[in-house]
């Protein structure tokens, strides 16, 4: 498959995209013969609030017959609602879940069962074969939920970013190794003593942000609650990070950081906030997490400073001399759409959903109005008016936002194979908000042999959850107060390998079973 | 007893009373009792398609679970101290705040300290943590202050030994104001007359709080207390979620944050209600004990 | 002895003022700085460059909020909650905190005892969600007004301030032929206009903020009160780290500018704030007193 620029496969079904476009919507027939209303819940970012019956709503209903109706719930507590909505069985029609609600309620009977529909669905099917990973969705081999897959997604992961004007200015060379990494800022807070060079956010995961993004690339790992995959995608298994001496070498690491001065004294307990701040205020220079944000911060910076450079740099190698890193998950975006087991004529909405999945349900849910907001270029991709855009140039946030909230698209809104980065770029680039740092960074991370994507944990059963779930509470309560010893310099790091021994006493070596168990179960079937 | 000679009056008496409390009692049926039997999933294997009717029953497996956790007797006993250190300091602030105000002659002032002094209840927790995390960061006012004296400043929300300072303060801070409206109520309804006469035989100022003031306010005060107390054995978790770290899950950690971060993992509905219901079993003795003593003591009951 | 007492009672009156100025400066302040930074540029705010004054003063993040047509549809539905909310709550706790303070209510232990178990003994959110639903209250307003229609709490403050109420007046009110519901009509409720101002003042309040009932029980936009979408705002990115969001695609700069933030706090406190010095004039002293005289 040819890759563009962006790394990104170009869809080898072009040409099926093409001669829907040239046919029509009005030619096929209906997916629903009368209207119907479908009640859909998705959770509503601030940024991009839902509207009801935008363009892009409009635009479906034209086609299929199908209305609709959003219920959309603040971000902040989708949660707490889903939850209750799960636990008295009342649904609506469409409601969008994580991986962690279909383990939890998959095998009770309140979603739709949809493994007998697949026969049904020619334009899902060809994402269930192409994508392996969906495998891994499935609750006792059941699958209970559409995954929106992403379009086009640019990959990238978290990653170093650093002030590369100050690097410049003082003579330092760009830093290759962790060590080198260490050493430059050591030298940047001399010179700057009043800095704090590397600023890290916390957060409240079992697994603080700091360890959670440097582990895996400094030779060890942790995940999101300990367990990581080590090793290529075929051999590789499951390992409990905190319980091994590479972490503990991690954890030396950081030690030293956090000694020299160099790591932030308030790591710990830092805010979104706060992180933000001391990153465009200048008072840091470094920060290892969502790479995509040192754009975002240098456009602040440059208010001040016209020369300031946040950029992404190659991933240093660690001591073993590897460079290695993970991407965020670009082919499943892990949301998915589960259907109410109680909703009627359930062959309408799965013929609807596949629908969604096609070429012309993804431009349309992703692009609006066809003719009117995007039109089709010559390789058949979607492609957002100029004149369209132009009315946005200002809008706050940011003019992708206010478009996709106005016309009711891409990811955060209803589709399922949806669109990002794509029309992200688009927008940036027609708005003027592009600058030649962001194709510097895409360059960058692109080139970047060092990062792997993601591997999807296989399903557990009930029990194997369960199991997993009790050793982790107490686990990762007793690991969660011992980091921080370690890394200010309250403990000397040799003393961590009784922390290694308690952690194995306290089932860390169980949990990894599980895990490695139910991989095993995972590949046996895809093989099948 | 209930059923003396005298009955059959007394219910007459109260008929009209009966007729006023129907109501409300019947909004309690509905919306408070109809709904407790799912005080039941706590003794099920919950399963949200069957309801509480056909999952299975499991007895006391939860409790038994929350019972013998490894952390169970530090997470009982950092509530516990976090709620006691509260309430004694978050108890009375309001109440010296009533009365310091009642002591205030302008009554100008009086409004004009009493509008400002609730503005802190309107700020959401999380405002409200976001600015205790930055007045204590290596580059806020605190660390200024202490390095200003000479000293060595660290930042207290690292520091277990700070935490319940950190979190009975702000606590304060926030409600100081709002909880003394109640207060500041209940001082007007003692009788002015009382105090015209106690001047003019010539007491004091402070001798006029002692003997009228505080015993005028003492049944609020009094069943306000037996409330609190009944609540030792509860404290919501976003608060602390929003201050709390590794480093200080030794006086931090709470039973509402533990079963949190255990729900994060994985929802399991019975065992939430489960610990609920034994933080509400503990605090209805606590609260049977608070009224018994006060009652023993004189002062209003609840019941 | 007297100009002792006098010098005494002096040094009091400063102290006091001044124990006072210190707690209107440390709860000024924090609300100050967030009306500053609400009208600062929002770089400004990101860089901390924010101190004592606000930063290139502007109107954008208020401007922002407004523009947004939900918004405004929503603030009407709070007023709207609030207003029938606090008549509900003031209805119902009245008659159920007048007839258990009569010491003469023949049953008032057992009463008592059963409303204030339930402020520990609870079947959580998934049966009073049934319940709610099995009522046919769901995405109504009456789902946000009726399951909280009497705090137990409130209910037994006022339960407390009709107790204070002397017997007396009873007596003579029922000499006169009047029954019960007169009696609480005409004597009880005028008499107590301090604790239904604050009563007033506390349901007004909890349903002005109120947020999560709107949230469960509430299904369509429309009727959202105002705290939803304010919440989502203030609180973006607070919790966002703390779901295990494996895969998540990264490049949404989902943090809200704190500008943004803290003029949605603003507007919320705004209105409460003016709303008070209503109230305030019911907070007199001796209102009762004069009734025992006339």
């Amino acid at each position: 498959m040819k890759r563009n620029r962006n790394g990104v496969a170009v869809p080898v079904f072009a040409f099926l995209a093409a001669a829907l476009a040239a046919q029509g919507a009005s030619a096929q027939a209906k997916i629903s013969a009368k209207e119907r209303t479908l009640t859909v819940m998705l959770s509503e970012n601030a940024n991009q609030p839902v509207k009801e019956f935008a363009p892009a709503q409009q635009e479906i209903f034209r086609n299929t017959n199908i209305k609709i109706h959003f219920e959309p719930v603040p971000a902040s507590n989708y949660e707490d609602k889903k939850k209750i909505l799960l636990a008295t069985d009342s649904l609506p029609d469409i409601i969008s879940v994580k991986q962690q609600d279909l383990n939890d309620f998959g095998s009770t009977g309140v979603f739709l069962p949809l493994t007998q529909y697949l026969k049904d669905m020619p334009n899902f099917r060809k994402f269930w074969e192409a994508i392996p990973e969906i495998r891994s969705t499935l609750v006792d081999g059941e699958l209970y939920a559409f995954p929106v897959v992403a379009r086009g997604e640019a990959r990238n992961g978290p990653g170093p970013v650093i002030r590369m004007d100050l690097l410049e200015k003082h003579g330092i060379p760009v830093p290759r190794t962790w060590d080198e990494l260490l050493s430059a800022l050591a030298k940047l807070k001399a010179i700057y003593p009043d800095s704090v060079p590397w600023s890290v956010r916390k957060a409240n995961n079992p697994i603080p942000r700091l360890i959670n993004t440097t582990m895996y690339m400094l030779g060890s790992g942790a995940g999101t609650t300990g367990i990581y995959y080590e090793g290529d995608e075929k051999s590789g298994r499951y390992v409990f990070g905190p319980a091994t001496k590479e972490f503990k070498e991690g954890l030396r690491f950081l030690a030293r950081a956090f000694e020299a001065k160099v790591l932030d004294p308030d790591y710990a307990v830092t805010t979104s906030q706060q992180w933000t701040q001391n990153l465009t205020s200048g008072r840091s220079f470094f920060f290892n997490d969502n790479s995509g944000f040192g754009l975002n911060y240098t456009n602040d910076l440059r208010k001040k400073e016209p020369n300031a450079k946040l950029q992404v740099i190659p991933i240093p190698a660690n001591s073993n001399g590897a460079r290695r890193a993970e991407f965020f998950n670009t082919r499943l975006s892990g949301i998915s759409f589960a259907i109410n087991a109680k909703t009627k004529d359930p062959r309408t909405v799965i013929k609807f959903i596949d629908w969604l999945y096609s070429k012309e349900g993804s431009d349309i849910t992703n692009f609006g109005v066809p003719g009117q907001t995007f039109t089709l270029d010559a390789k058949g991709e979607p492609r957002f008016v100029p004149s369209y855009v132009d009315k946005f140039k200002d809008a706050r946030p940011s003019p992708y936002y206010a478009i996709y909230s106005d016309l009711g698209i891409t990811k955060l809104n209803f589709s399922l194979w949806a669109v990002n980065t794509v029309s992200q770029f688009q927008i940036e680039k027609l708005t003027g908000t592009w600058s030649p740092l962001y194709d510097d960074y895409w360059k960058i991370v692109d080139a970047d042999a060092a990062y792997r994507d993601p591997v999807m944990d296989p399903p557990l059963s009930s029990d194997e959850a369960e199991r997993a779930k009790e050793i982790l509470a107490s686990l990762s309560t007793m690991l969660a107060q011992e980091y921080d010893k370690f890394i200010m310099g309250v403990k000397p790091v040799d003393q961590y390998d009784e922390v290694i021994r308690n952690a194995r006493k306290m089932g860390s070596e169980e949990l990894e079973g599980i895990y490695n168990k139910a991989l095993a179960r995972l590949r046996a079937s895809m093989k099948g | 007893m209930l059923f003396g000679p005298d009955v059959g009056m007394k219910l007459r008496r109260s008929g009209y009373l009966y007729l006023i409390f129907a109501l409300p009692f019947i909004y309690y049926l509905v919306f408070h009792y109809a709904p407790m039997y799912g005080i039941l999933i706590a003794f099920q294997k919950y399963n949200i398609v069957k309801g509480i009717g056909g999952s299975k029953w499991v007895g006391f497996l939860h409790f038994g679970r929350f019972l013998s956790d490894p952390y169970f007797w530090k997470l009982v006993r950092n509530t516990l101290l976090l709620n006691i250190y509260n309430l004694a300091i978050s108890f009375p602030a309001p109440i010296v705040l009533a009365l310091l105000l009642n002591e205030v002659r302008s009554n100008g002032v009086k409004r004009f300290v009493q509008s400002v002094s609730y503005l802190p209840h309107f700020i959401s927790t999380v405002v409200v943590c976001g600015m205790v995390v930055n007045f204590l960061a290596s580059d806020g006012p605190i660390y200024g202050l202490i390095a200003g004296f000479g000293g060595k400043p660290s930042n207290f929300l690292l520091d277990p030994r700070w935490f319940r300072t950190i979190y009975v303060v702000s606590d304060v801070w926030q409600t100081i104001g709002w909880n003394s409206i109640v207060y500041f109520a209940a001082l007007c309804t003692i009788d002015q007359e009382l105090y015209e006469a106690a001047l003019m035989d010539g007491a004091g100022r402070f001798s006029l709080v002692r003997h009228i003031t505080l015993p005028g306010i003492m049944p609020t005060i009094s069943i306000m207390l037996i409330l609190a107390l009944g609540k030792l054995m509860t404290i919501g978790f976003e608060k602390i979620i929003l201050l709390y770290n590794g480093s200080t899950y030794e006086t931090a950690d709470v039973i509402s944050t533990y079963v949190y971060r255990r729900g994060l993992l994985g929802a399991d509905f019975s065992y939430a209600t489960a610990v609920g219901l034994f933080q509400s079993v503990i605090g209805l003795v606590l609260l049977a004990t608070a009224n018994k003593a006060a009652k023993a003591v004189g002062e209003t009951g609840l019941w | 002895m007297n100009s002792q007492k006098k010098l005494g009672s002096r040094a009091f009156d400063v102290a006091n003022l001044i124990a006072l100025a210190a707690l209107v400066f440390v709860t000024i302040y924090p609300l100050y700085y967030i009306g500053i930074v609400s009208i600062s540029d929002g770089t400004a705010v990101n860089r901390g460059d924010v101190r004592l004054l606000p930063v290139d003063p502007t109107f954008e993040a208020y401007l922002t909020v407004f523009r947004n047509k939900d918004i405004w549809r929503a603030y009407s539905n709070t007023i709207i909650y609030t207003v029938a909310g606090t008549l509900i709550n003031l209805f119902f706790s009245s008659l159920c905190a007048y007839p258990l303070s009569r010491k003469d209510f023949y049953g008032r232990s057992v009463f008592t005892f059963i409303i204030a178990l339930t402020m520990f003994l609870s079947g959580g959110m998934i049966p009073l969600y049934i319940v709610v639903r099995k009522l046919r209250l769901i995405d109504t307003m009456w789902a946000l007004v009726l399951p909280g229609a009497v705090n137990t709490f409130n209910m037994i403050i006022m339960r407390t301030f009709f107790q204070g109420i002397p017997a007396s007046l009873h007596e003579s009110a029922r000499i006169d032929g009047a029954n019960d519901i007169r009696v609480l009509r005409s004597i009880v409720l005028p008499l107590s206009m301090p604790i239904m101002a604050t009563m007033t003042l506390f349901y007004a309040v909890q349903h002005w903020n109120s947020f999560f009932n709107a949230l469960i029980y509430l299904n369509t936009k429309a009727k959202y009160p105002v705290q939803i979408m304010l919440r989502n705002i203030v609180v973006a990115s607070e919790f966002a780290d703390q779901q295990a969001d494996i895969g998540s695609v990264s490049t949404n700069f989902n943090v809200v500018a704190q500008n943004y933030k803290y003029a949605v706090i603003m507007i919320t406190v705004l209105p409460i704030i003016c709303a008070y010095p209503f109230l305030q004039k019911h907070f007199a002293k001796g209102a009762m007193i004069g009734a025992i005289k006339g």
